[in-house]
């Protein structure tokens, strides 16, 4: 081989490493770190969801022990049944949530919060419902979903955020521009949602 | 200097009072000595306590692995002493890495409150509801009665009953690869490898093959031996490369163990390769002198026509020759074929059978000057010797040892880094295992 063969052949080699083989590289372990985030956003959103189906599950318990001393709040029992059964119909599938989809499912659960608040202030007006065992430990497991509820919402957000900068970051928007990944919306500290119902004693 | 001391000494218990912790400022437990379970900086505990409560914890962490930790603090300012706690759990890694089976007291007394944050792991047998009525029963009536000692000295033991009478689950089994779906993709590259190097050897074979150039068996053996090698060493070099760049960009690094075998997948191709060349070498050839053809001798016929030197050189497995006989009119051909070996031509009789005897240093090198070694060869044909004295170069002393020692020291020390990620070290660097919290446990007021 010529010397200037040579030239000609390694520049052709390092042309089509630095254009082709080098952006390809980059672009495939931009995608998969792009899949591990989303990963893990979808894995602290059934987090999330488990959190607000504890409390979902907490209900009827709840509503069947407050039915046998508070019988004249029939309507707030059946407004907190009824929110139950609204938020348990607002499902999200992970993979294509939208900001729409996580404000009505925040909304539905939001309406759940706010009715279960009305039930326990209700509650403090029966002395005997006060004082029963199995009210009082329910009540520490809704108080303890709720405070689960927020840690597992906040560490959704975190994770999302996360997901968010690096989906925005130069060059992997170009990645996920061709690749089709969206932005994950984040969850938003609501009036209603972020008052816990305060168990006073 | 005395009234200094003295409005010193009748500040700090104000001072003390008055420091509003953030998640921050807290001190660690564990900073306080190796074994420490009890963070009480502002002395809200007496010292006794701490010392019970530490050899308690102790003991029930050596037995259960589970961590659990106390802190009493003054005040953490308006925080919210739920999120105050999820915070510091997190920050502190209560509890072991997996198993998450990590508790927090945490009690502040500006608040009135105190709260048990539990790891993951031990939510199942610390429901909050259970948290809660260990709170309202044992703890909040001593603390209403301002008896924190007792309190939380029941309290724990409480909690801790609890935890030791679960038993202890056995830690799931590290590897997560699953070699059943590698293993198979696995076998199909050295399938494809395996293929791509016949392929190439066999297109090579046939070209060499039909090679107008190449008039003797000899020559097409020589160069089908040398393009395989070649194709072999090309196969089973640039394949495991090509395989490591892949890995190393987009996989784990355990995967580099599946490149081991590539070379391996050459052999069909190798053993096809020698197989042919064999064939090739022997195989029959147009006679130059009549229209017969001539075919070649073995091993043990051959002797006869060849000469003593070159039946020695075939002995000494220097040189390899071919006897061809035409069986129509006994016309011989001969076929050279020089073979890898130590030996040289001998100068004098021409056999290739002069090899080194001994290399012996005559004048040793020094730092100072080149010293002299003479190297003696023999034929082993005709009994000939030669001898040659070389210069040995100076000794210089070089930094390559040194070097090669510190690529080493990098090595080993650079794995240190890596000994707690599992998190597990409990008694060794002083810290909590890495547990998580979710939040779970339950907070009472008094």
């Amino acid at each position: 081989m010529k010397k200037s063969t040579i030239i000609i052949f390694s520049s052709v080699i390092g042309f089509i490493f630095l254009f082709v083989l080098l952006p390809i590289g980059y672009g495939i372990s931009s995608y998969n770190e792009l899949v591990k985030l989303e990963e893990t956003v979808n894995s602290q959103w059934s987090n999330v969801e488990s959190q607000y189906q504890r409390r979902a599950d907490l209900i009827p318990n709840l509503v069947a022990t407050v039915k046998g001393y508070a019988t004249h709040e029939s309507s707030t029992l059946e407004g907190v049944m009824e929110a139950r059964a609204k938020a348990t119909q607002v499902t999200i599938d992970p993979k294509n949530i939208t900001p729409e989809k996580l404000q009505q499912y925040q909304a539905a659960q939001g309406q759940v919060g706010a009715a279960l608040g009305r039930l326990m202030v209700v509650s403090e007006n029966y002395p005997n419902l006060k004082a029963n065992e199995n009210f009082m430990e329910l009540q520490a497991q809704l108080e303890g979903t709720e405070n689960r509820i927020a840690v597992e919402r906040g560490r959704f957000n975190e994770l999302a955020k996360s997901f968010n900068t690096t989906l925005r970051r130069f060059p992997t928007n170009i990645v996920a521009r061709i690749t089709g990944f969206q932005k994950k919306p984040y969850f938003e500290a609501e009036k209603s949602a972020s008052k816990v119902p305060q168990v006073k004693f | 200097m005395k009234r200094i001391l003295f409005l010193l000494i009748c500040f700090l218990p104000l001072c003390a009072f008055s420091i509003e912790y953030t998640v921050n400022t807290v001190p660690k437990s564990k900073n306080a000595y190796e074994n420490g379970f009890v963070s009480n900086p502002d002395g809200i505990l007496k010292a006794e306590t701490v010392s019970k409560l530490n050899q308690y914890l102790d003991e029930l962490n050596k037995e259960t692995t589970a961590e659990m930790t106390v802190v009493a603090l003054n005040s953490i300012g308006s925080a919210e002493i739920n999120s105050f706690a999820t915070e510091l759990f997190k920050l502190w890694k209560i509890g072991k890495a997996k198993k998450d089976n990590g508790l927090l007291i945490l009690f502040v007394l500006d608040q009135r409150k105190i709260k048990f944050e539990t790891g993951y792991g031990l939510e199942g047998i610390l429901p909050d509801a259970i948290c809660k009525r260990i709170q309202k029963q044992t703890i909040t009536p001593e603390f209403k009665a301002g008896n924190y000692d007792a309190g939380i000295l029941a309290g724990v033991e409480r909690v801790g009953t609890i935890i030791k009478k679960e038993p202890q689950k056995e830690e799931a089994p590290k590897s997560i690869i699953a070699w059943n779906e590698v293993l198979p993709i696995a076998a199909a590259f050295y399938i494809l490898i395996a293929m791509i190097a016949w392929i190439w050897v066999a297109n090579s074979i046939q070209k060499i093959k039909n090679d107008k150039k190449l008039t003797t068996n000899i020559a097409k053996y020589k160069v089908i031996k040398s393009q395989k090698s070649g194709i072999i060493t090309t196969v089973s070099i640039f394949m495991p490369l090509a395989g490591l760049i892949l890995i190393l960009l987009f996989s784990k690094a355990i995967y580099i163990l599946l490149l081991l075998p590539i070379p391996l997948a050459t052999l069909p191709a190798n053993i096809y390769a020698k197989w042919v060349a064999f064939r090739i070498r022997r195989q029959p050839i147009a006679c130059n002198v009549c229209d017969g053809t001539m075919h070649i001798l073995s091993e043990q016929k051959e002797d006869a026509h060849l000469k003593l030197a070159q039946q020695f050189e075939e002995k000494l497995h220097a040189v390899d020759y071919d006897v061809f006989v035409c069986d129509k009119c006994a016309n011989e051909a001969i076929f050279t074929l020089e073979k890898p070996s130590s030996y040289s031509e001998c100068p004098k009789c021409g056999t290739k059978a002069l090899i080194l005897k001994e290399k012996r240093t005559i004048v040793a090198p020094t730092y100072i000057s080149a010293g002299t070694e003479r190297t003696t060869y023999i034929c082993k044909f005709c009994g000939y010797e030669e001898n040659d004295n070389h210069n040995i170069p100076r000794i210089t002393r070089s930094g390559g040892g040194l070097i090669g020692g510190a690529i080493v020291g990098g090595f080993f020390s650079g794995g240190g880094g890596f000994g707690s990620g599992d998190g597990g070290g409990f008694s060794g660097g002083g810290d909590f295992g890495g547990g998580m919290s979710g939040g779970g446990g339950a907070t009472s007021d008094w």
